[in-house]
C-alpha cells in the first residue's frame, strides 16, 4: 500500500482523532487528498506488486464505485444502503481494512465479528481486488489479461510452465 | 479405519461370493437415505466469476505432481481444442480442466472448471466391487490403488465422466482423478490448491451446508441475475462441489439429465448380480491375462524366428 513516513502517519492520525472528536465521526476524504498511486504488494508469490494508478481512477469514477459506503457519496448498491444509507465515511478506507487477507475456511456467522454476521458473502482481499478490478475492466474495456496488470515472478513462470518470453 | 484389502483376498472372496450368490437371492432395490457427514466440506463454484485464467489448473498440477503440459497455462488456444468433437476432459495428466463456452445472450465467454464433484453418494464408490473408493467424513472421495483390479466399472458409473485410467501401468492398475487434495490439505482442514489459487474467488471452500446457504443468499441478493438453482445440491444425490450460474446450466455444458436420486438407486438391479460378477471375473481376468501374454509370447517367438532366419 501507499508508503508514508512514520511522522506523517502519526500527524495524520492525531489530526484525524482531533477532527473526529469535534464531529463525532470521521471526516470524508476529499478527492484531492486521495493518494495518487497505491502499491498493492501484500501478496507477491506468483506475480510482482501492482502499482495502481489511483489518481486516474479517482479522476474518472466516483469514490463509491469502488469504496462501497466507506467514502464519497454513500452506498451505490441497494443491499449496502439498507444498513449503510447514512452510516457515514469510515476512518480507514483501504480495501484491506475490511477484506481479510485470508479466505475464511468456513463462512460461519457464529463466533465471527459482529460485522461478519451481515457480511457472510464478503470476499477476501485477493478475491475482492480481482472481482472489483477485473469486473469493471470487462465493462469499461480496461486491461483483463493477468499479465496486463502484474508480471510473473520466477516462481509464477515455473508454476504456469512459461519457459520463454513468447507468452509473456 | 479402513480395512486393508489385498488383491489376493479379493480373489479368495470371489470363491466366497460364489457360495453366497447361490445362497442369497438378489434383493429388490429400495430407496434409501443418503448418509451424510454433517461437517463435510465442499466448494461453491460461481461460474459468473470465473475468468478462465487457468490458475487452478496450474496449482493442481503443482500440488499433485502431475506432468507438465506441452503448452503453458497462459496459452488460451486450449479452449479451442476438441477431442472427438468434445471439449477437454480430465485425464491421468490433469485432474481439472477449464473449458470455455459462448452462451448466446451473454455477450462474453463463460468458463467452467471441471473436476470430480465428490458426490455424497458416489456412483464410482457404489459400483466398485472391491471397495477401492472411500467417501471421507471431510467430504473427499478418495481411491486406493492397492485393491483396484482395473475393471474400470467406476469410469462407466460416474455420471460426470471423471475417473480415468492410467494406461501406462497395465499391471498395477491405477485410476486417476481429483482427490480434493485430501492427503495434503483437506485432512488438515485446508482448502484444496485450486481454491487457494483462484484470483476471482470463483471457488469458495467451506462446509457444504453453509455453502448452500451462501449460494441461496447470493441468488437472492442479486436481483434475479443468477439462475435459481444450485447445481449439485440434489444432482446425483448431492455433490460436495456446488455451482452457481447466471446463464442456464445447460449452456455451460452441465448435464441436466443427471437424476436427483443417487446413481446407486438406478443401478440397484445391476448390483443385485454383483455376487455373480465376483465369481466370474477372476476367471475372466485370468483368461485375459493368459491371452495377452500368449500373444506377446507368440510375437516374441515370431520375432526370434525371423531374426534367426535373417542371420
Ligand atoms: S464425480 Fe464421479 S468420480 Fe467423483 S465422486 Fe462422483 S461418481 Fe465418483
Ligand atoms: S483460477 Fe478461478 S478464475 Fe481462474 S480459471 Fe480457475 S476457477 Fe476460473
Amino acid at each position: 500500500m501507499r508508503k508514508l513516513s512514520p511522522t506523517a502517519m502519526l500527524c495524520g492520525s492525531i489530526l484525524m482523532v482531533i477532527l473526529c472528536s469535534f464531529t463525532g465521526r470521521p471526516l470524508a476524504m476529499e478527492k484531492d487528498e486521495a493518494p495518487a498511486s497505491v502499491t498493492i504488494d501484500y501478496l507477491q508469490e506468483l506475480y510482482t506488486a501492482v502499482d495502481f494508478d489511483h489518481q486516474m481512477h479517482a479522476d474518472n469514477y466516483a469514490c463509491n464505485t469502488c469504496h462501497h459506503h466507506t467514502t464519497g457519496d454513500g452506498p451505490a448498491n441497494d443491499t449496502c444502503a439498507k444498513c449503510h444509507g447514512d452510516s457515514g465515511p469510515a476512518g480507514d478506507v483501504s480495501c484491506s481494512s475490511c477484506h481479510d487477507r485470508q479466505q475464511a475456511a468456513s463462512a460461519s456467522p457464529a463466533g465471527h465479528r459482529h460485522s461478519d454476521v451481515y457480511h457472510i458473502d464478503k470476499p477476501a482481499l485477493k478475491g475482492a481486488l480481482h472481482l472489483q478490478c477485473h469486473g469493471c475492466h470487462q465493462v469499461e474495456d480496461g486491461p483483463t489479461g493477468c499479465q496486463d496488470c502484474h508480471a510473473f515472478t520466477p516462481k509464477g513462470r515455473k508454476i504456469f510452465g512459461v519457459h520463454n518470453n513468447v507468452n509473456d | 479405519m479402513r480395512e486393508k484389502i489385498s488383491r489376493r483376498s479379493i480373489l479368495k472372496n470371489g470363491l466366497l461370493g460364489t457360495v453366497t450368490a447361490l445362497l442369497l437371492r438378489p434383493k429388490a432395490g429400495k430407496a434409501h437415505d443418503i448418509k451424510k457427514y454433517p461437517d463435510s466440506m465442499g466448494v461453491l463454484v460461481d461460474l459468473s466469476r470465473c475468468v478462465g485464467c487457468r490458475s487452478c489448473e496450474a496449482a493442481c498440477r503443482a500440488e499433485q505432481n502431475l506432468p507438465e503440459p506441452d503448452l503453458p497455462y497462459t496459452d488460451q488456444t486450449v479452449f479451442e481444442e476438441l477431442e472427438h468433437g468434445r471439449q477437454r476432459r480430465t485425464d491421468e495428466t490433469r485432474f481439472t480442466v477449464v473449458n470455455r463456452y459462448d452462451p448466446p445472450d451473454l455477450g462474453h465467454p463463460l468458463y467452467r472448471k471441471v473436476q470430480c464433484n465428490h458426490c455424497q453418494e458416489p456412483a464410482c464408490l457404489s459400483s466398485c466391487f472391491v471397495n477401492a473408493y472411500t467417501k471421507t467424513p471431510e467430504g473427499a472421495v478418495v481411491y486406493n490403488p492397492d485393491v483396484c483390479v482395473g475393471c474400470r466399472t467406476c469410469m462407466i458409473a460416474c455420471p460426470f465422466y471423471i475417473p480415468t485410467f492410467k494406461y501406462s501401468s497395465a499391471f498395477s492398475p491405477q485410476i486417476m482423478k481429483c482427490r480434493f487434495c485430501y492427503d495434503t490439505r483437506l485432512k488438515f482442514g485446508k482448502p484444496p490448491a485450486c481454491v487457494e489459487a483462484c484470483p476471482q474467488e470463483a471457488l469458495q471452500f467451506g462446509k457444504r451446508d453453509e455453502l448452500i446457504k451462501i449460494g441461496r443468499r447470493r441468488i437472492e441478493e442479486n436481483n434475479g441475475s443468477y439462475v435459481d438453482h444450485i447445481y449439485g445440491e440434489y444432482e446425483a444425490g448431492g455433490t460436495s462441489w456446488l455451482y452457481l450460474s447466471k446463464v442456464p446450466f445447460a449452456q455451460a455444458g452441465f448435464d441436466m439429465t443427471v437424476p436427483h436420486a443417487p446413481i446407486l438407486d438406478s443401478v440397484k438391479n445391476f448390483l443385485g448380480i454383483v455376487p455373480m460378477v465376483l465369481t466370474i471375473w477372476p476367471a475372466l481376468f485370468a483368461g485375459f491375462h493368459l491371452l495377452a501374454t500368449r500373444k506377446d509370447q507368440a510375437r516374441d517367438n515370431a520375432r526370434d524366428n525371423s531374426q534367426e532366419d535373417a542371420s
